[in-house]
């Protein structure tokens, strides 16, 4: 089979798993992933909703706290980054989006350098949201992340709004909230895996776990000629031929198939 | 590489036996389950219920009145109000039955306080979705008329009179009841009291 296949089939998967809510299979885990317990089908809770209402209002509850940390980390200590390119449902979504990405890009090109360190400067983002909007602001004013999440607007507002006409009205967070969802699409059409790599919470928590997890890609520098094929087909937009162990691979593998002389590799250790 | 291998183990078992241990000893699973999963969050829809609060008789699938309702609304009007620890709609409302009720309470507490209004017994209980006693927290799919699963909801439980009988009657409000300002909020809580003890009143004796 196909890896490209695999990878889709995996992704559908797990989108599966994320809405068994619909058969009323309603579970007390956290997502490994990002995804909205809001959505009419979802089936666990959304890590960083978890991690807020532990801090919230100077509160602090350490078992709400750990609860999402740690099923994060045994899945970061595995496999890394790789829920982000193999199960999370907004993974999916800009798998789609990225073509468009990825076409817009050809046509609309920018200054490299320029581009280079708004991408490099960018990726810090969302450790800053991690911390600001996810800890910070939810203990100190109570104000959260999840109140303004797009996606939270995409899986539980819109099918909400759409399956119960006429029963909801807007709330004070509605427009505000609107108006980064259309950000955040116009994001995900312009940048290939632009959640991913500068806004996603949960994509920050779990990056440094690619420097130690067990299976990651690595490439042979010896035998590389810098071709450049791997880094032109990377979503993330790493260097891929200097990488080592990089925090933003998602191992989708894309330059494992793309590498002429098959020297990037998954690799387990 | 040594060093690698002993980080990922170390790392795995640390993460496993937290996780091991929040399962196995400490009520998060069901924590996380009824209080984020199960609960429509409002906050994360952006969204707020556009309910008309009318009373009504019948119940979520047509279950029976709890005894603790019953055994209150003997005595008057029962007014319920459900929160959540996190529940920003909540943190509005809140001050506004404090004041209705003269009455300071966390957000945690189960309060159970009656006053008078026009010569009615008018007993409002908190419940707290997180903290209160089971018995109290079941109650709220009782009453949650449009199956919204959202806090806060209010219920005022009153009598009415339904083809010869007098039966419990309640209606049930959610969020900030659709108005925007604090004192629209208070007077739309009030007024709904006032309807309730009105109809208390005219079925109250008809009950007996």
């Amino acid at each position: 089979m196909k890896f490209k296949l695999k990878r889709l089939l995996a992704q559908c998967f797990f989108f599966i798993v994320a809405n068994l809510g619909g058969l009323g299979i309603k579970t007390g885990f956290c997502y490994p992933f990002f995804y909205c317990h809001a959505c009419p089908t979802g089936s666990a809770a959304c890590p960083l909703r978890s991690l807020e209402i532990s801090v919230i209002n100077k509160n602090f509850n350490g078992r709400l706290f750990l609860y999402p940390l740690v099923i994060l980390g045994m899945v970061g200590i595995i496999t890394g980054r790789a829920v982000c390119g193999w199960a999370c449902p907004v993974g999916l979504l800009q798998r789609a989006t990225g073509k468009v990405a990825r076409k817009l890009k050809r046509y609309v090109p920018l200054p490299k350098k320029v581009t280079r360190t708004i991408d490099q400067k960018g990726r810090y983002l969302k450790y800053a949201i991690l911390i600001g909007m996810v800890i910070l602001t939810p203990f100190f004013i109570g104000f959260m992340f999840t109140d303004l999440c797009p996606v939270g607007f995409l899986v539980g507002t819109i099918p909400i709004s759409l399956l119960n006409p006429g029963e909801f009205i807007p709330s004070f967070y509605f427009y505000p909230a609107l108006v980064i969802f259309i950000l955040f699409l116009i994001l995900i059409f312009t940048i290939e895996r632009g959640w991913c790599r500068y806004f996603c919470p949960i994509g920050a928590i779990l990056a440094p776990f690619n420097k130690i997890s067990i299976y990651h890609v690595e490439v042979d520098k010896k035998t590389c000629v810098h071709c450049n094929l791997c880094s032109s087909v990377c979503p993330m937009g790493i260097d891929i031929p200097n990488m080592h162990r990089d925090p933003e691979c998602i191992l989708c593998g894309k330059c494992v198939t793309a590498c002429p002389h098959s020297i990037i590799k998954f690799k387990r250790n | 590489m040594k060093t690698l291998l002993i980080l990922q183990l170390a790392g795995f078992i640390i993460a496993a036996g937290i996780f091991g241990g929040l399962i196995a000893s400490e009520d998060v699973y069901s924590e996380v389950q009824q209080t984020i999963v199960k609960v429509l969050c409002l906050s994360c829809i952006k969204l707020t219920p556009a309910t008309d609060i009318n009373f009504t008789f019948e119940t979520v699938f047509d279950g029976d009145h709890p005894s603790f309702i019953l055994e209150n609304l003997s005595k008057g009007v029962v007014f319920l109000a459900f929160r959540a620890d996190v529940c920003d709609a909540c943190d509005i409302m809140e001050p506004h039955l404090q004041d209705i009720f003269e009455i300071d309470f966390e957000k945690e507490e189960t309060i159970v306080v009656t006053k008078t209004v026009d010569g009615i017994n008018v007993t409002f209980i908190h419940i707290s979705l997180n903290h209160s006693p089971d018995y109290l927290i079941d109650s709220y799919e009782l009453y949650d008329y449009q199956q919204v699963s959202g806090v806060p909801m209010f219920v005022w439980i009153t009598y009415g009179y339904d083809r010869g009988f007098i039966k419990p009657f309640y209606a049930t409000g959610y969020g900030t009841l659709q108005q925007n300002t604090g004192e629209d909020q208070q007077q739309q809580l009030l007024d709904i009291i006032e309807d309730a003890v009105a109809l208390y009143k005219q079925n109250n004796h008809g009950n007996h």
